[in-house]
C-alpha cells in the first residue's frame, strides 16, 4: 500500500523466490505451513481492526442508545448479544465466536440488517467480483502483449511511449483519472450511447431483463472503471513483463532455440515468456492492495453498487460491525491473494519445487 | 543505461527540482499571491467560473488588464447557474494593492497582495481559477492546499525512515526474541488493508473533533504505523548479511561497542537502500493523502489540500457544471510526477554506485546543483 508509485521499486527480480523454508521438509509441508500461517495472521489483523473501529466515540451504536424511540429491552438485548458493556477483549471474543460458529458478523445499527447482508447482499458482492475481476483481466490482457511487444523491440517508439506512460500513470491517482474520464465523457457526449458513468447501467436498463443491449450498456459503463482502477496496474505489469522477458531473452537457451531454427514467435511465447512469468506472479500479489484502493475510489467516483461503496458509506456512518465486516473482507482478500501468488510461484517454477 | 539515458534522467531531475521549488514558493507566499483569504466565503459567487482577464472590449484596447464586473444568477426556467457580465464597465486590476491583512510566512504582518481589483465597493472580484460551492477563491485554496499536499510526503518520510531503520536494524542485529516479535508485528502491519484502515482512523478522528491539522498528522502517523513493515524487512535482511562480514568481526575484536558498530559500520551499508526508498516513498504518500482527503476523511474543512479540493468535483453534476474544480488535479499530478522524477534520479545514482560503474555518472550528479 505504501509502495511508491514508481514501479521500479516494486519490480521484482527474476530470481525472486517465495519465503525460504527448511530444505529438509517436503513441498506438502511447505504448502500446509503457509496455509496454516494465514489463519493467525488474519486473526491478529482483525483484532487490530476491532480496536481501531472502537476508537471512535459517537458511532451508530451511541446514536441508537440516545434515540428515545428505541426501547430499553432492545438495547439490553444488543448489549447482551455483543457484550457492549463488557471489556473490549470480551467483545472481540464474542464477535469472533459469532463469526466463526454462525457466520454472524453482527448487526448494522443503521439499517437493522445483519452486517453481512448490509455489506454483501443485494448483488454487491457479485458486482465487486465482476468489477474487480474484469479490471484485473483487462489489465493483464493489455499488459502481457504490450510487454512482449516492447521486449522484442526495445528502444522502439512503443517502448519509449510505454516508459513515459508508466511514469505519468503511476503519478496520477486513480480518482483523478476517474474524474478526468468523467469530464471527458461529459464534454464529448458520444452519440446516443448515454454518458456511461454513474452506476453500472443507464436507467432504462436497470429493471430490464438481460439482453445483448444490456450487456453492451454494462461494458460501456465498465470501461471508465477499468481505465481508472486498472491503468496503473496494467502499465506496471507491462513494464515488468518487458523487463523480465528481456532478461530471459539474454539467456543461453534462447540462443539455442534460435540456432535450431525455431520461429521467433515460438522462442518468445514458448521458451522465454514461461521463464519470465514468475516475477509477474509476485508482482500481481504485491499490487493487490493498490487494486483494493483503486476499486474503492472508482466505486465512489462512478457510483458503483459494490461492496467498496457500501464500506465507504458505513465508515461515514460509523456503523461499527459493517465497517468491521468490510475490513475483514479486505484483509482476507489480500491474505488469500498473496498466498495464492506464492503458491502459484511454487507451482510454476520447477526449480523451487526441486529445492523443496 | 547509456549516457544519453542518464542525461535525460538528470535533465528531468533539474526540471522536477525547478517545478517543485516554484510550487513550494508559491504555496509559502499564498496570502501574498492570492487576492483573497482562502476561507472567505461569498455565497453570491458560488460556482463562479474563472474570471476572464481582458485587454480588449467593445470600447477598444487597454494597456492595463481589466475585468467586467459580474454576478451569478440562476436561470429562471432551468435553474442553471450562470454568469452575467456587465460589459459596459471596466474594473482595472491593480498590482501590489492593499487588501485583506495577513501574516506573511506566518510572521510578518502585511496587507499587500500581488493583484486585486480596483474598486472594492462594487463587489467585483477576480477569481483566477473560479470559485467553489461556497464562493471561495479556488486560486487561494489551491495555493494553501498545496502546503498540506507538499508537506505530507517529507513528513511521513521523516517519521517512517528512522522507524523502519530502527526496527529493522534491531530485528536484524539483535536476533532472538526481539527479532521474532518485530517480524510478526511487521507481518501484521503489512497485512492490514491500507486505505480502508486509514479511512476508519480518519473517521474516528473526525468524530473526536480533533483539529484538522492534528487529525491529518494522526492519520499520517497511522500511515507510518502500518507502512514500516515492508521496509523494515528489507533492512533486516541487509543487516543479517552485513553482520556476517569480516569487518564487523574486526571492529568487535578491536573493542568497538554495539552503538559504534551500528552507526559507523552497519548503517552506511543500509543508507543507500534507505535513500532510494525515501525518495520513492514521497509520491506514494502524496497519492495516499490525496485519496484519503478526496474520500472526505483526510484533511478537513476549512483547511484543505489538493485531494480535498477535488472532492468538490466528486459528482457528475459538478464536473459538468464547473469543470474548473478539476484544476487542483493538475497541481497534484505535476508535483507527484516531479517527486517521482527525483526518486528515479536518486535510484539511478545509487544503482550506478552499487554496480561500481557509476563514477562518471556520479561526478555528473555532483556537478548539478541541487
Amino acid at each position: 500500500m505504501l509502495l511508491p508509485p514508481t514501479s521500479s521499486s516494486t519490480r521484482v527480480s527474476r530470481r525472486r523466490r517465495p519465503a525460504r523454508w527448511g530444505s529438509d521438509r517436503g513441498l506438502p509441508v511447505y504448502v500446509a505451513s503457509r496455509v496454516a500461517a494465514v489463519v493467525p495472521l488474519i486473526l491478529a489483523v482483525t483484532f487490530v481492526c476491532f480496536l481501531l473501529v472502537h476508537m471512535a466515540p459517537g458511532d451508530a451504536w451511541t446514536r441508537l442508545e440516545a434515540n428515545p424511540d428505541v426501547s430499553r429491552s432492545t438495547l439490553e438485548a444488543f448489549r447482551a448479544r455483543f457484550g457492549l458493556d463488557r471489556p473490549i477483549l470480551v467483545q472481540y471474543g464474542l464477535w469472533l465466536r459469532n463469526v466463526v460458529l454462525r457466520g454472524d458478523f453482527g448487526l448494522s445499527f443503521e439499517s437493522a440488517l445483519p452486517a453481512f447482508d448490509a455489506l454483501f447482499l443485494s448483488g454487491r458482492l457479485a458486482w465487486t467480483v465482476l468489477v474487480a475481476g474484469s479490471t484485473m483481466l483487462v489489465a493483464l490482457a493489455f499488459a502481457i502483449p504490450l510487454g512482449v511487444w516492447t521486449a522484442a523491440r526495445p528502444r522502439g517508439v512503443v517502448d519509449r511511449l510505454g516508459a513515459a506512460l508508466e511514469f505519468v500513470l503511476l503519478s496520477v491517482p486513480a480518482f483523478l483519472l476517474g474524474l478526468l474520464l468523467l469530464w471527458l465523457l461529459v464534454a464529448v457526449r458520444v452519440g446516443d450511447l448515454g454518458l456511461g458513468v454513474g452506476g453500472l447501467f443507464d436507467p432504462r436498463y436497470l429493471g430490464a431483463p438481460w439482453s445483448w443491449e444490456k450487456v453492451g450498456n454494462l461494458l460501456w459503463h465498465l470501461w471508465p472503471v477499468w481505465a481508472a482502477a486498472g491503468a496503473a496496474e496494467g502499465i506496471g505489469w507491462a513494464r515488468q513483463t518487458r523487463g523480465s522477458l528481456q532478461e530471459a531473452l539474454a539467456d543461453p537457451y534462447v540462443v539455442t532455440a534460435r540456432s535450431k531454427g525455431l520461429a521467433e514467435r515460438s522462442v518468445i511465447w514458448k521458451h522465454a515468456l514461461r521463464n519470465a512469468a514468475n516475477p509477474l506472479v509476485s508482482m500481481a500479489g504485491l499490487s493487490l492492495p493498490r487494486l483494493v484502493s483503486g476499486s474503492l475510489v472508482a466505486a465512489v467516483v462512478f457510483n458503483l453498487p459494490t461492496v467498496e461503496r457500501a464500506f465507504w458509506q458505513a465508515v461515514q456512518a460509523q456503523d461499527r460491525y459493517v465497517v468491521l465486516a468490510g475490513l475483514s473482507f479486505f484483509t482476507v482478500f489480500l491474505a488469500v491473494g498473496n498466498l495464492t501468488a506464492d503458491l502459484l510461484l511454487v507451482a510454476l517454477d520447477p526449480r523451487i519445487r526441486r529445492d523443496a | 543505461m547509456t549516457c544519453g539515458r542518464t542525461r535525460t534522467v538528470f535533465a528531468a531531475r533539474r526540471g522536477a527540482t525547478v517545478v517543485l521549488a516554484i510550487l513550494a514558493a508559491a504555496c509559502a507566499l499564498a496570502e501574498f499571491l492570492a487576492p483573497y483569504p482562502y476561507d472567505e466565503q461569498r455565497n453570491e459567487h458560488a460556482f463562479s467560473p474563472p474570471t476572464s482577464i481582458r485587454f480588449h472590449d467593445a470600447a477598444g484596447w487597454s494597456a492595463r488588464p481589466f475585468v467586467h464586473p459580474f454576478r451569478m444568477e440562476n436561470d429562471p426556467r432551468t435553474y442553471e447557474r450562470r454568469i452575467v457580465e456587465d460589459q459596459s464597465r471596466r474594473v482595472y486590476l491593480r498590482f501590489f494593492a492593499h487588501g485583506a491583512p495577513y501574516r506573511l510566512l506566518g510572521v510578518f504582518p502585511a496587507d499587500v497582495h500581488l493583484f486585486e481589483l480596483g474598486d472594492a465597493e462594487s463587489g467585483a472580484r477576480v477569481y483566477l481559477f473560479g470559485a467553489d460551492a461556497l464562493g471561495r477563491d479556488l486560486f487561494a485554496r489551491v495555493l494553501v492546499g498545496g502546503r498540506v499536499s507538499l508537506v505530507v510526503g517529507p513528513y511521513v518520510l521523516l517519521l517512517l525512515i528512522p522507524l523502519a531503520a530502527l526496527l529493522g536494524g534491531l530485528s536484524g542485529y539483535c536476533g532472538g526474541w526481539i527479532d521474532f516479535v518485530l517480524q510478526r508485528l511487521g507481518e501484521v502491519a503489512v497485512a492490514l488493508p491500507g486505505l480502508p484502515v486509514l479511512l476508519v482512523v480518519g473517521a474516528a478522528l473526525a468524530a473526536r473533533h480533533a483539529s484538522p491539522i492534528v487529525s491529518l498528522a494522526a492519520v499520517l502517523g497511522a500511515l507510518v504505523a502500518i507502512g514500516w513493515g515492508g521496509m523494515a524487512r528489507v533492512v533486516r535482511g541487509q543487516i543479517l548479511s552485513i553482520r556476517q562480514r569480516d569487518f564487523i568481526l574486526a571492529a568487535r575484536a578491536s573493542g568497538a561497542g554495539h552503538a559504534r558498530i551500528l552507526c559507523r559500520h552497519v548503517l552506511p551499508h543500509v543508507a543507500s537502500y534507505l535513500a532510494v526508498s525515501a525518495t520513492l516513498l514521497v509520491p506514494g504518500t502524496m497519492l495516499m493523502e490525496a485519496s484519503l482527503s478526496f474520500l472526505g476523511l483526510g484533511v478537513r474543512e476549512p483547511m484543505t489540500s489538493w485531494g480535498a479540493l477535488l472532492a468538490g468535483a466528486r459528482s457528475l453534476a459538478a464536473v459538468e457544471r464547473s469543470p474548473w474544480l478539476l484544476i487542483p488535479g493538475g497541481f497534484l499530478a505535476a508535483s507527484v510526477l516531479a517527486f517521482a522524477c527525483l526518486g528515479e534520479a536518486v535510484r539511478e545514482v545509487e544503482a550506478g554506485r552499487a554496480s561500481g560503474r557509476g563514477s562518471a555518472r556520479r561526478s555528473r550528479a555532483r556537478a548539478i546543483p541541487d
